[in-house]
């Protein structure tokens, strides 16, 4: 958004219809840019007296999406208060992948997948390169313009990557999304972890059900890594002393033809992509370039071109 | 507001603390670690108390609800979140007051209220700038000594005090701190070229010149000042001979007073928009120029 010279930028307006949704912090209203005619979403940032102040998620979804701008980003168009409320004017986006992938009628191709899967890698991306992570992708927040373009959404767990000497939460990202080394309880991680998500957001893909359903967070470890191998010093050097490695069972590692019944539609490109995302040590996980510049994407079939991906059967009015 | 408590009887000395005059690098860094646990946060709020009082009028009767105001949500946006009632809690006790929990609860609506006046007045805006972050990294870039770099970053904490911070960009502020400590230490300082850092000269020079007439009015005020005591005169030394040194290009007066930004805040309007601006071509160019 570029100022030109001493001039603010037009006072837009916008009409406000019915509710949409509601999350913790926020209840969204579907509503128009009366200019333009555009569809977008409003969502207002409850505040009351039991809550300290603006919601740190808030104030995350503002910080960080008034900076980035891409395709596969959900754009923040406007921030407004009103009546002492906070508002988010945002594109309006009316379904996410976890409803495509639970809408029983849709059936879908590898071409649908792979093209679902470069728009989220591409995005992430852009967040990385920018030093920001999401922190809670999930089939849920990756959402879906009428034009069939994917969008990551929900930055309310986001944070810059931090200098070195600083600790983070491994209370992030959503369980069954949750990468090892959170599992663990490490205070310092990296991009790694959102690309854990992807490739457990890949699987399931493949699947139509979640892929590492952990009951709670004891047995998100033990499914984790009942399916992809107990992480030991030999394949992840130090991992013993991070905090809550103990009590493990040892399972190993799938083999190749594990997976391979495992995925039954998967190419050997997409298996390659998809040990890669799920590589338990994050230090030898692939980053977004790599998993982009990766032989998948460049492997027959092409990604379906985003307006003819699959939609929505059920539409609810 | 003026409550001071009654000091509690002596009572009679059952511990030694001694007085050390000096500390080693490390011993300072241990112990501001129990009192000052991020710099960081300090730095953004001491941001937010600045911009709050270009649009808002002063008053003595504010001022502290101000600071506290500014610390909750730099803790906020520093992601080293402190409950408001426990930021409260030690505020009233730093100003020696007692609130009972019902004051408290009245104060923190009060706090909460001022947060929203706060947030409007900066615009929602949540970029950060930290000086001593790229202090570090263009230290490393330009191989400055350990202690040098110490020395510079000790005078990057205290720009926080100027109003470098609403005007120059961090990489500026980084190379002039970094340029004073070496002429503090009469080290060449014809190495660093500003282009290589995204910058310029002139805003480099307006920093450095803010800088010298800190250290050279307030020095016994300065973070400085605690850790090196006799540094003032070497300041007024380096400022002589940068008479004809030029900082920035002000605008014209009759430019400032059409220019909209300025206006009266009116937190009356139904609904007020906010969008974050990139006015910063005065400071160096976007685009590079080969
Ligand atoms: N841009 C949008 N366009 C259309 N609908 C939206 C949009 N953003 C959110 N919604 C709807 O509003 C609901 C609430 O969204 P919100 O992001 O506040 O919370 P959430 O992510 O669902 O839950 P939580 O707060 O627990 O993360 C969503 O489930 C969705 O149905
Ligand atoms: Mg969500």
């Amino acid at each position: 958004m570029l100022e030109t010279k001493n001039k603010p930028a037009p006072v837009q307006r916008y009409t406000k219809s019915k509710k949409v949704g509601e999350g913790t912090y926020a209840v969204v209203f579907l509503g128009k840019q009366i200019e333009s005619g555009r569809n977008i979403a409003i969502k207002e940032i409850k505040t009351g007296q039991f809550k300290d102040g603006l919601d740190m998620s808030a104030l995350r979804e503002v910080k960080y999406l008034q900076e980035l701008r891409h395709v596969n980003v959900i754009e923040l168009v406007d921030v407004f208060s009103a009546d002492d409320n906070l508002n988010l004017v945002l594109e309006f986006l009316p379904a996410d992948l976890e409803m495509i992938i639970k809408d029983r009628e849709i059936l879908f191709s590898p071409a649908d997948m792979k093209s679902w899967l470069l728009m989220t890698l591409r995005g992430v991306h852009h967040c990385h390169r920018n030093y920001i992570l999401h922190r809670d992708l999930k089939p849920n927040n990756l959402l879906l313009a009428p034009d069939g373009q994917l969008k990551i959404a929900d930055f309310g767990l986001a944070r810059s990557l931090g200098s070195p000497n600083e600790d983070l939460t491994s209370n992030v990202v959503t369980r069954w999304y949750r990468a090892p080394e959170l599992l663990f309880g490490a205070k310092h991680y990296t991009e790694a972890v959102d690309l854990w998500a992807v490739g457990i957001i890949f699987a399931e893909l493949m699947l139509r059900v979640p892929y590492l359903p952990g009951r709670d967070d004891l047995d998100q470890v033990d499914v984790t890594f009942k399916a992809l191998g107990t992480p030991t010093e030999e394949t992840w050097p130090n991992v013993s002393s991070l905090p809550l490695y103990n009590n493990l069972n040892f399972y190993p590692g799938p083999s190749r033809q594990e997976l391979r019944n495992r995925f039954l539609a998967a190419t050997e490109s997409a298996l390659d992509l998809m040990n890669g995302l799920t590589e338990l040590n994050p230090a030898n996980r692939w980053n977004t370039e790599k998993a982009l510049l990766s032989k998948y994407f460049t492997d027959l079939p092409a990604p379906t071109e985003p307006e003819n991906l699959p939609k929505l059967t059920k539409k609810d009015d | 507001m003026t409550s001071v408590s009654r000091p509690s009887t002596a009572q009679l000395t059952s511990t030694i603390q001694l007085a050390r005059p000096f500390l080693t690098k490390s011993q300072i860094k241990h112990a501001q670690k129990k009192t000052i646990e991020n710099f960081t946060t300090l730095e953004t709020a001491m941001i937010y108390y600045q911009r709050y009082f270009l649009f808002n009028k002063f008053d003595t009767n504010i001022y502290y609800d101000i600071a506290i105001t500014s610390i909750f949500i730099a803790s906020k946006n520093e992601d080293t979140i402190k409950k408001l009632r426990d930021i409260l809690i030690i505020a009233n006790q730093i100003k020696n007051t007692f609130l009972t929990q019902d004051q408290l609860e009245l104060y923190r609506r009060k706090i909460l209220s001022l947060e929203s006046k706060l947030l409007e007045t900066i615009s929602f805006d949540f970029r950060l700038f930290h000086v001593e972050e790229l202090l570090i990294k263009i230290s490393k870039t330009l191989k400055i000594s350990k202690d040098l770099g110490y020395l510079a970053w000790l005078l990057a904490y205290d720009s926080y005090q100027t109003e470098l911070a609403l005007k120059i960009p961090p990489q500026s502020i980084s190379i002039a701190c970094i340029t004073l400590a070496l002429k503090l230490k009469d080290e060449n300082c014809d190495q660093i070229r500003p282009e290589d850092f995204h910058t310029s000269q002139n805003s480099i020079n307006e920093a450095l010149l803010d800088l010298l007439e800190l250290y050279i009015n307030s020095y016994n005020y300065t973070n400085l000042a605690s850790i090196y005591p006799d540094y003032q005169n070497k300041f007024v030394e380096i400022r002589i001979p940068m008479e004809d040194i030029n900082g920035l290009k002000e605008q014209d007066v009759s430019v400032l007073t059409k220019d909209d930004y300025y206006n009266d805040r009116d937190f009356s309007i139904g609904e007020r928009r906010y969008m974050l601006g990139n006015q910063r071509k005065r400071l160096y160019s976007e685009i590079p120029k080969n």
